[in-house]
C-alpha cells in the first residue's frame, strides 16, 4: 500500500484494551494530509475506537490501555509529556449523537474560543460568523444566533457541532458516524460541508453506510474484528479490493 | 368476579390512591389546624366600635407581635435569630457540600474506599441531631472557641468570648448536620448530567477543571439549590442540638449591631423553634401561651414557605439559564 501525499496521521503498532478486552491488535495506518479518509467494518469492530484514540478520547472510558503509537505530525501523542487539551485543540471530534451545549448558538461556537481566552466581543463576533458559515448554517441561524441551540433540528445541531468544532481550528477533525442520526437531506448536507472542509483540515469519518463511504472519502479502510484488514484509495477499495473479506462487505455478502 | 377485579389490578390503584389521600388529609389538616388555631389570636374581640376599627387593630396586633421583643410579647428576636443561623448556615454549608460532591462524583476513583466513603456520608444524615449538639458543645465551643480565646481574647479571660455557646456554633453545628443532605442531592445531580456534554466539553480542548466549572457545575446548580432547600427546611426547625451551642430562651440582646462588623457572632440568640418549644411547655400561664405558639408556628412555617418559593423561583430561572429546560422535571 502506498500513500504517495504526506501522512498528517501515522498509526504504528496501535493496540487498545477495554477491561481485558481487546478492541484493536497491532494497526498500522497513515492518514493522508488534507483526504478525507473512512472507517468502514462491522459493528463493533473497533472503527470508532480507533478513531478516538486519535485525540485521545478513550482515556475517558474507565479503564481502558493503549499501547503503541500515533503520531501526529511526526510527534507521539501518546508521549507522557503531551498535554491532552492541546492535543484535542489541534485534533476535533465530532460524535454520532448531536451534543450542542444548552446555551444559545452563538455561545456554542464561542464556547471552544472562550476556553482559549479569547474575549473580544468583535473578535469573537467574526470568528463565530466564519465557523458558522464553513458549517454551512449560518444563513439558517444569523437571525436566531441567541436562541437556544437545543431548539434546532437534529441536522442543524450537528452542523453546529462541527462550527463549534472548527471553530478553534483544529488540523484534524474526527466524524464518528456524523450522519447516521440525521434524514437524507440533512445527510447531504454534512457531506457537501464535508468536501469544502477537506480544503483546510484532514478528516477522518466513521461511517456505516457504504454509499456515502464511496461518495466522500478519497481513502477507506476496512477494519474487522479490531485488525485493519485493508486500506487504499477508495476508488481501488470499491471496485477491485485486494481481500476477500472486503468484498464481501462492501457487496453485502456480510457484517 | 372478585378474583377478576383483584386480577385487573385495580385494588392496588385504590390503595395507592388511599395512601396519597390520606398523607395529603393528615398534611392538609395539620396545617388547617394552626391556620384555624391562630388566624383569631390578635381578633380583638371584646373592643367596642367598628369593624374596620377592628381590623385595623388586628393587623396591628399581628405587627406588634412580629416585630415586639420578647418583654413585649413579641417574637422578632426568634425571627432574626432563625433568619441569621439559617443564612449564616447555608454560607457555610453550601460550599464545603457541593466541592465534597464534586471531588465524590467527578474526581474520587471508584473503589472500595469510596463506597465507604459514600455509606459513611449517608449515615451521618441518620445520625440523631443531638449528637450533633453535644459534638458542637464539644468541640466547636470548648475546642475551637477556647482555643480562638486564649489566642486572641486573651486579656478579658476568664470571661469567654466565643469559648460560651454563640451563633456561630450554632451555624457550624446547622451546617455539619445538613451536610450529608447537601453531598447527597448535589451529587445525584451531578450523576443527571448528560455523559455527551461533557465529552463535547473535553472534544475542544477542555481540561477537567473547565468542564467541572464551565459544564457541570452549571448545570448542577438547580440541584444545589435543591440540595439547599432541603438543608434550611430541616436547620429551621432543629431545637434540641442548638440548646447546647447557643439558642437560648430569651437572649440577653439582639446579634446585630450598628457597627463593624454588624454582625455579633458570639452572641446567644434565641429561634423560633425554641420559642415555640419554650412558650408551649415552660410557660407558667398555658391558658395565654397556647395561642400563641400557635401563632409562632404559623409564622415558622410561612417563613419556610417564603424560603421554599424563593427557591423555587430561583430553581426555575437556573434551568431556564443554563439548561434550557423548564422547571419541571
Amino acid at each position: 500500500m502506498k500513500v504517495e501525499v504526506a501522512a498528517k496521521l501515522e498509526v504504528q503498532d496501535l493496540s487498545l484494551k477495554f477491561a481485558d478486552k481487546t478492541v484493536l491488535q497491532r494497526i498500522n495506518l497513515r492518514i493522508p494530509q488534507h483526504k478525507i479518509t473512512a472507517f468502514i467494518g462491522p459493528s463493533g469492530c473497533g472503527k470508532s475506537s480507533l478513531l478516538r484514540s486519535f485525540n485521545r478520547m478513550n482515556e475517558l472510558l474507565d479503564d481502558t490501555q493503549t499501547t503503541g503509537k500515533v503520531l501526529l505530525d511526526g510527534q507521539n501523542i501518546y508521549h507522557s509529556a503531551v498535554e491532552v487539551a492541546e492535543l484535542r485543540r489541534r485534533v476535533g471530534i465530532v460524535f454520532q449523537k448531536p451534543n450542542p451545549f444548552p446555551h444559545s448558538v452563538y455561545e456554542n461556537v464561542a464556547f471552544g474560543l472562550r476556553l482559549q481566552g479569547i474575549k473580544q466581543a468583535r473578535q469573537l463576533d467574526e470568528l463565530v460568523e466564519s465557523a458558522l458559515r464553513k458549517a454551512a448554517l449560518w444563513d439558517e441561524v444569523r437571525d436566531r444566533l441567541h436562541d437556544s441551540a437545543v431548539n434546532l433540528s437534529g441536522g442543524q445541531q450537528q452542523r453546529l457541532v462541527i462550527a463549534r468544532a472548527i471553530a478553534i481550528e483544529p488540523e484534524v477533525l474526527l466524524l464518528d458516524e456524523p450522519a447516521s442520526a440525521l434524514d437524507p437531506i440533512s445527510t447531504l448536507k454534512i457531506e457537501e460541508l464535508m468536501y469544502d472542509l477537506k480544503q483546510h483540515y484532514t478528516l477522518v469519518i466513521v461511517t456505516h453506510n457504504m454509499q456515502q463511504a464511496a461518495r466522500v472519502s478519497d481513502y477507506t479502510a476496512f477494519l474487522n474484528m479490531g485488525q485493519l484488514i485493508e486500506f487504499d484509495e477508495t476508488n481501488k477499495m470499491f471496485t477491485d479490493p485486494r481481500e476477500r473479506a472486503t468484498e464481501d462487505y462492501i457487496t453485502g455478502r456480510f457484517g | 368476579m372478585l378474583r377478576k377485579w383483584f386480577a385487573q389490578g385495580t385494588p392496588w390503584i385504590w390503595l395507592n390512591a388511599g395512601a396519597v389521600a390520606l398523607s395529603l388529609l393528615l398534611v392538609g389538616g395539620l396545617l388547617a389546624f394552626i391556620v384555624l388555631q391562630s388566624i383569631g389570636v390578635f381578633w380583638p374581640a371584646e373592643m367596642p366600635g367598628h369593624i374596620g376599627n377592628k381590623l385595623l387593630q388586628y393587623l396591628l396586633n399581628w405587627w406588634q407581635f412580629l416585630t415586639g421583643t420578647s418583654s413585649e410579647g413579641g417574637i422578632f428576636p426568634a425571627i432574626l435569630g432563625t433568619v441569621l443561623m439559617v443564612l449564616l448556615m447555608s454560607v457555610l454549608v453550601t460550599p464545603l457540600g457541593v466541592l465534597a460532591a464534586v471531588y465524590l462524583h467527578e474526581y474520587a476513583k471508584d473503589g472500595p474506599l469510596l463506597k465507604v466513603i459514600r455509606v459513611a456520608v449517608h449515615n451521618l444524615a441518620g445520625v440523631p441531631s443531638i449528637i450533633f449538639g453535644v459534638f458542637g458543645l464539644g468541640f466547636f465551643v470548648y475546642f475551637l472557641g477556647g482555643s480562638i480565646d486564649s489566642l486572641f481574647y486573651a486579656d478579658s479571660l476568664p470571661t469567654p468570648t466565643f469559648g460560651t455557646p454563640g451563633l456561630l456554633w450554632v451555624s457550624l453545628t446547622l451546617a455539619l448536620l445538613t451536610l450529608p443532605v447537601v453531598i447527597v442531592a448535589t451529587e445525584q445531580g451531578l450523576a443527571g448530567i448528560p455523559k455527551n456534554l461533557r465529552l463535547g466539553c473535553f472534544a475542544l480542548g477542555a481540561t477537567k477543571a473547565e468542564v467541572i466549572w464551565k459544564i457541570v457545575l452549571p448545570q448542577a446548580s438547580p440541584a444545589m439549590v435543591t440540595a439547599l432547600m432541603l438543608a434550611i427546611a430541616r436547620a429551621a426547625g432543629e431545637v434540641a442540638p442548638l440548646v447546647f451551642v447557643g439558642v437560648v430562651k430569651s437572649a440577653p440582646s439582639l446579634p446585630v449591631s450598628s457597627e463593624f462588623p454588624y454582625l455579633q457572632l458570639q452572641q446567644k440568640i434565641t429561634s423560633l423553634s425554641m420559642h415555640i418549644y419554650d412558650a408551649g411547655l415552660q410557660s407558667p400561664d398555658a391558658q395565654r401561651a397556647e395561642p400563641l405558639v400557635f401563632a409562632s408556628a404559623l409564622v415558622l412555617i410561612t417563613l419556610i414557605f417564603m424560603l421554599n418559593l424563593l427557591a423555587y423561583r430561583l430553581r426555575k430561572r437556573l434551568n431556564l439559564r443554563y439548561r434550557n429546560r423548564p422547571a419541571s422535571e
